[in-house]
């Protein structure tokens, strides 16, 4: 399934200082916690260490010496260091607790913050941007890679500082206790480090698979979900089936590597601590024998060994959760380093509130550089004027509307409104002044007047029924059960096309353009629709500087002048008269492409 | 939300569908709990040696005996090893075949569900279910139950243990215990409610950046990108708080799990030092006990543990359940005996295809009908041409005869048969749909177009895309028919698109041939060439046409005039227009909007 391999699997180092070191930035405004935290694990560390001691301390006062010692004062000291004991257990639960939710509130801040650079920075893209990275790969940013970096702030990172500490003190007992022992002890060590080396060789390897494979299985899943009524019309439920079933048998595949990797490693740990517990009796025992240890030092030996193997296996699964989250803060920070190449201007002009003039001067454009869309194209549109552009499938009219609203810039040449090249212009500024309709009505799964306003509070429900009666949309809208606030489904999917538009249309003029841009947009209207639809355009158009993609012969004739595009080249311009007149090229598109929309008409 | 009567009866639900699951793969799950259990009384058997071991130091020992009882140790502990080992890969790897078997039951009923269904969910919703849910269940069917047979296993053995070596020990050692089980079923409730709407407040969070991402050309537009940012912080904000209401509960479980163990090493100190003390135990039993104490420490962690997982496990399996449990409005004849042959097509003139007073309406009250009581027939080989006004019903029209919806009364016939007679499959192969909104999968141009039929022969795949008017411009791509579509690919415009579809259908050779406004993104050269180009495939196929355009409309044979869900008109273009109905109109308002245009 190497087709599935995404382009964003990185390499995965378990650590980068680089990555890292921007990944602790994010802590800077939770400092004051971070550090409450780490204080209180260290006093939880020391917490943890304290049992064993004072066990130890029971046994070689209180327990073991039988004769030379009076019962009573055994058990008054019995007494004392259970209540020590006590208060450790006290301190160290109430450490743990506000550690905790400290941690969990500094991980979900942390998130938050990650996760709305992210937004704002997606929201900063050029389309451009939009159209090479799939919303699935971006979504996987926005919420499973900050997840992973969640994951990482709250268990990983800190866990990782109690388990050194923890370590770093069992450590130091056991040389203070006995040396000799404490080096025997520590023999083990090299075993376990050469244990733990392989088990991570075959984690990452396997976790790796699992990514990979998850991610192709999620993505054929999601697109099956999407297009499950094409599945159904065309009977291929079940050779969907078959393949899903392959992608979910690779993935157990994955699975499985991964669990035998575990599978052997949590017993080779236990294996070599129990080694480690056999040589601590063994010498142990002997110095026990001889004198030169005491009893509780032994069984506090044996129980800090115990707890030695727990940070050392505890570390090799934090590694996993660090290898992941430097795999996310990657692909993260990969993403938040990209600069948007269309941006606000530095000392933007501001755009007068009046119907403006739209200018394009020698705009040459390519989406890629060996495809051009656009040549040399000039044209202006004056103040008030509305101008159709005609011409076939790929002659790049709906290149001019993406530039015209700066989703792209020029290569070449530039645009200018109101004689100010529309790169001066901030592009809030810009895209408020022009409404576009654009072929693929988009809807968000609101309400429709949500989906008319938009979320702006400035326009009132009054201004919406103003519109939707004015654009027609009125008639569909009071037939919904709910009427304005019928829920339009995911994507629109409750509406049909022309409703959609309909919609479209009065978002369009809901927001009061100075500019407006149509393409193509009333083509899956019905001509019942489509006469209220271009009757209202028309009173609303009267205003306005007006820039129509148009397959229809009602548009043509309607606007003052038609500019014709053949091969991303503007080659005749003029009224529809002038261009039949001149019997060029439009006349012959005009043959083509309006002849039947004329035969209908003096059909009778 | 629900009342706690059904909710007591989704949670009994969704247990049974666990232990179904976890029934599937008994023997295997049999064999690992054997594995669990030989390791952990190995496991258990080293405090005992140990206890021995110092009980004989203390005793004076000699250095043989020493290295007995270590040797032991390490044996005991290799033997455990390979148990453990086998446990893990049998019962972890059960988990992920229950997995394996979720997705594919998840999948399998999410392909039998009608677009109702569909309408009513996003697909952000499901996906969270297909892998956060999933993931939770895989967690309780895996991990949770291996850790809770662990702990019932060393914890019954532990236990036994300890009252064999001291029973007043043990109580005093286990009292605390007792208390953590009680405090963690409460918090256990409160973790179950607020994980449920953590889940929820994320799948919000997925649904609305998906579309936010999706539509990112009209936010540009219209410039709402600090609306779009305020509101994806208020849902984010939502999740943060969310989760940090879990955070508060779950974050005193832990911690209260440790200090609960430890609180039983402090009765072991002070009630077994006292029965050190008063030579009721020996020094060895008291480091046994201790050590059984370390040992039952994790199982009892873990249960705290478990039980959350098994809460979230569940919550997660109510929710899947949920979506398993949904019924299409759409079934299969339930007999075969019922299950009417395949339709025949009726020689050239017979009706094919008959709607009998079909009316539909979208919700169960039959309020707002969308279609009432359309009676119609079509000819076999017959092109017929459904114009209307924008929610006329023309589309709804189309999916009832593919059964996507039933009707709300009447009945559809093909080739004479009731279609909810017919085999869903059978009813589906006739048809070659060309919908309105064209979805076609990130594969490879061909697997497209030959997505209907089980094998694509290369001259067939030319000839229908020729037929659709895209084959020229597929072989101008640099990899012709084997260029992938979508994300990974190249992308095609919407009149590109379209065309693919076309080609898709016609690889069908379908009976009947649907077009639902199929060239609306085409250029009229374009589109004068398919459908100049498909009134071959009209000489033998029965043709259903939908078009707003009166050009395309006056090619069928017949035309049918829907308003407002009902048939106000048939006939041929010309008899249509003599009529003086509201086809005529729609022509007269054409040729109105001309005037308008030529007096302004």
């Amino acid at each position: 399934m190497s087709e599935f391999i995404q382009a964003d699997e990185l390499q995965e180092k378990p650590y980068d200082s680089r990555l890292m070191k921007r990944l602790m930035k994010y802590l800077k405004p939770y400092k004051k916690y971070v550090g409450l935290s780490v204080a209180l694990l260290a006093i939880e560390s020391m917490l943890e260490l304290a049992p064993p001691f004072i066990t130890m301390i029971a046994i070689d006062r209180y327990l073991a010496p039988t004769g030379d010692v009076a019962d009573g004062v055994r058990t008054a000291g019995l007494l004392k260091v259970a209540a020590l004991l006590c208060v450790t257990l006290l301190a160290g639960f109430v450490s743990s607790y506000v550690h905790g939710l400290t941690m969990s509130l500094v991980g979900q801040r942390v998130m938050f913050d990650m996760r709305m650079q992210i937004f704002r920075r997606l929201q900063r893209m050029d389309v451009s941007f939009f159209d090479r990275n799939p919303v699935g790969r971006l979504m996987t940013r926005l919420t499973n890679d900050v997840e992973t970096l969640n994951e990482m702030f709250t268990a990983g990172v800190v866990a990782i500082f109690l388990d050194i500490f923890t370590l770093a003190g069992i450590l130091i007992v056991l040389i203070w206790l006995n040396w000799k022992l404490a080096l025997i002890t520590f023999t083990v060590l090299p075993l376990l480090y050469v244990c733990a080396h392989v088990f991570r060789g075959q984690a990452r390897d396997s976790y790796r698979k699992v990514r990979v494979r998850l991610a192709a299985l999620n993505t054929f899943l999601q697109e099956n979900v999407t297009g499950m009524g094409v599945v159904q019309i065309f009977n291929r439920e079940q050779r969907q089936f078959g393949r899903f079933t392959r992608l979910n048998r690779d993935l157990y595949g994955a699975h499985l590597q991964s669990i035998m990797a575990y599978a052997v490693f949590y017993p080779m740990v236990e294996l070599l601590s129990a080694v480690a517990i056999a040589l601590i009796i063994a010498f142990g025992g002997l110095d026990v024998m001889t004198g030169a240890m005491t009893f509780g030092s032994l069984v506090a030996f044996i129980q800090y060994a115990q707890r030695f193997y727990r940070p050392i296996s505890d570390l090799s699964e934090k590694y996993n959760i660090l290898q992941s989250a430097m795999a996310s803060s990657e692909r993260i920070f990969t993403l938040l380093d990209r600069e948007p190449r269309i941006v606000d201007p530095e000392h933007p002009a501001v755009i007068p509130n009046q119907p403006s003039e739209v200018r394009f001067e020698n705009v040459s454009f390519a989406y890629n550089p060996e495809d051009p869309v656009l040549h040399e194209v000039s044209f202006t549109v004056r103040a008030g004027e509305k101008v159709a552009v005609v011409g076939y499938t790929g002659a790049g009219k709906t290149t001019i509307i993406s530039l015209l609203s700066r989703f792209y810039d020029v290569n070449e040449g530039r645009i200018l409104i109101d004689g100010v090249d529309i790169r001066d212009y901030r592009l809030n500024d810009l895209r408020r002044h022009i409404a576009t309709v654009l072929q693929d009505v988009f809807l968000f799964s609101g309400s429709v007047a949500h989906n008319i306003h938009l979320g702006n509070p400035a326009i009132t429900d009054e201004r919406i029924r103003e519109v939707a009666r004015f654009i027609n949309a009125e008639r569909f809208i009071e037939r919904l059960p709910n009427k304005y606030d019928e829920s339009v489904g995911e994507r629109g999917s409750s509406l049909s096309v022309g409703e959609r538009q309909l919609l479209a249309f009065a978002r369009a003029l809901v927001y009061d353009p100075k500019i407006l841009v149509l393409d193509e947009a009333t083509s899956s209207v019905d001509t019942e629709t489509e006469f209220l639809v271009q009757d209202a355009l028309r009173k609303f158009m009267a205003n306005r500087t007006s820039i129509v993609i148009a397959h229809r012969l009602s548009t043509i004739r309607y606007v003052d002048r038609i500019l014709v595009l053949h091969k991303g080249r503007v080659i005749e311009e003029g009224t529809h008269a002038e261009l039949l007149a001149k019997a060029g090229h439009y006349a012959r598109l005009y043959e083509l492409q309006f002849k039947d929309q004329e035969k209908t008409e003096l059909a009778d | 939300m629900t009342a706690p009567a059904s909710s007591k009866e989704k949670r009994r639900l969704a247990l049974r569908s666990v232990f179904r699951y976890l029934g599937r793969y008994r023997g295997r799950l049999a064999l690992g709990g054997l594995c669990l259990v030989t390791a952990d009384v190995l496991a258990l058997a080293s405090p005992w040696i140990m206890k021995n071991g110092i009980d004989a130091l203390q005793r004076g020992t000699t250095k043989r005996e020493l290295l007995i009882y270590a040797g032991a140790l390490v044996a005991l502990s290799a033997a455990g090893g390979v148990f453990r080992f086998l446990m893990r890969r049998i019962m972890i790897g059960v988990s992920r075949l229950i997995e394996v078997d979720m997705r594919a039951d998840f999948f399998a009923h999410l392909q039998r569900l009608s677009p109702s269904f569909y309408h009513r969910h996003r697909t952000g919703d499901l996906m969270a279910l297909a892998t956060n849910d999933l993931n939770a269940v895989r967690t309780l069917v895996g991990p949770a139950v291996m850790y809770s047979m662990n702990t019932v296993v060393i914890g019954g053995l532990a236990v036994t243990l300890m009252l064999i070596l001291s029973w007043k020990l043990t109580i005093a050692a286990l009292a605390p215990m007792i208390v953590l089980t009680v405090g963690v079923y409460f918090s256990i409730k409160v973790i179950h409610r607020l994980f449920e709407s953590v889940q929820a407040k994320f799948s919000n969070i997925n649904a609305r950046a998906q579309e936010n991402l999706s539509g990112i050309r009209v936010v540009k537009s219209y410039a709402r990108e600090e609306y779009e940012t305020t509101e994806f912080a208020t849902s984010s904000e939502d999740y943060v708080q969310a989760n940090l209401k879990l955070f508060r509960v779950q974050s005193l479980l832990h911690p209260l799990l440790g200090t609960v163990a430890g609180l039983g090493v402090l009765a072991i100190l002070l009630f077994g030092g006292r029965l050190v003390i008063n030579g009721e135990i020996t020094l060895g039993t008291f480091v046994a006990f201790n050590g059984y104490l370390a040992m039952l420490m994790w199982p009892v962690i873990a249960l705290g543990w478990v039980m959350n997982m098994n809460e979230q496990g569940l919550a997660s399996m109510q929710r899947i359940n949920e979506v398993l449990s949904s019924v299409s409005d759409i079934e299969n004849p339930e007999t075969a005996t019922t299950a009417a042959p395949v339709p025949t097509v009726p020689a050239a003139g017979g009706a094919f295809i008959r709607f009998e007073g079909v009316s539909f309406a979208y919700t169960r009250d039959g309020r707002g009908e969308v279609l009432r009581n359309i009676t119609f027939d079509v000819k076999a080989g017959e092109s017929v041409a459904i114009v209307g006004p924008t929610g006329s019903g023309k589309t709804t029209l189309i999916s009832l005869l593919l059964r996507l919806h039933d009707p709300t009364a009447g009945r559809i016939l093909v080739g004479g048969r009731d279609i909810r007679e017919l085999q869903l499959r059978e009813l589906r192969a006739l048809v070659g749909l060309v919908p309105q909104d064209i979805f076609l999968f990130s594969e490879t141009i061909r697997e497209n177009i030959a997505f209907g039929v089980h094998e694509l022969p290369e001259s067939v795949m030319h000839d229908v895309s020729r037929t659709a008017s895209i084959r020229d411009e597929v072989l101008e791509f640099p990899h012709g028919f084997e260029s992938m579509i979508g994300e990974r690919g190249i992308n095609l415009s919407g009149g590109q698109k379209q065309r693919v579809a076309i080609a898709r259908a016609l690889a069908k050779r379908p009976q009947i041939l649907i077009l639902d406004d199929a060239l609306s993104s085409v250029d009229a050269t374009t589109e004068e060439q398919v459908l100049g180009a498909l009134r071959n495939e009209f000489e033998n196929c029965t043709a259903i046409l939908i078009s707003h355009r009166i050009s395309t409309a006056r090619q069928a044979d017949r035309v049918i005039v829907l308003d407002d869900g009902a048939i106000v008109e048939q006939g041929t273009h010309e008899a249509l227009i003599a009529h003086g109905g509201l086809y005529a109109e729609m022509n007269r308002k054409q040729m109105l909007m001309v005037a308008l245009e030529e007096s302004s």
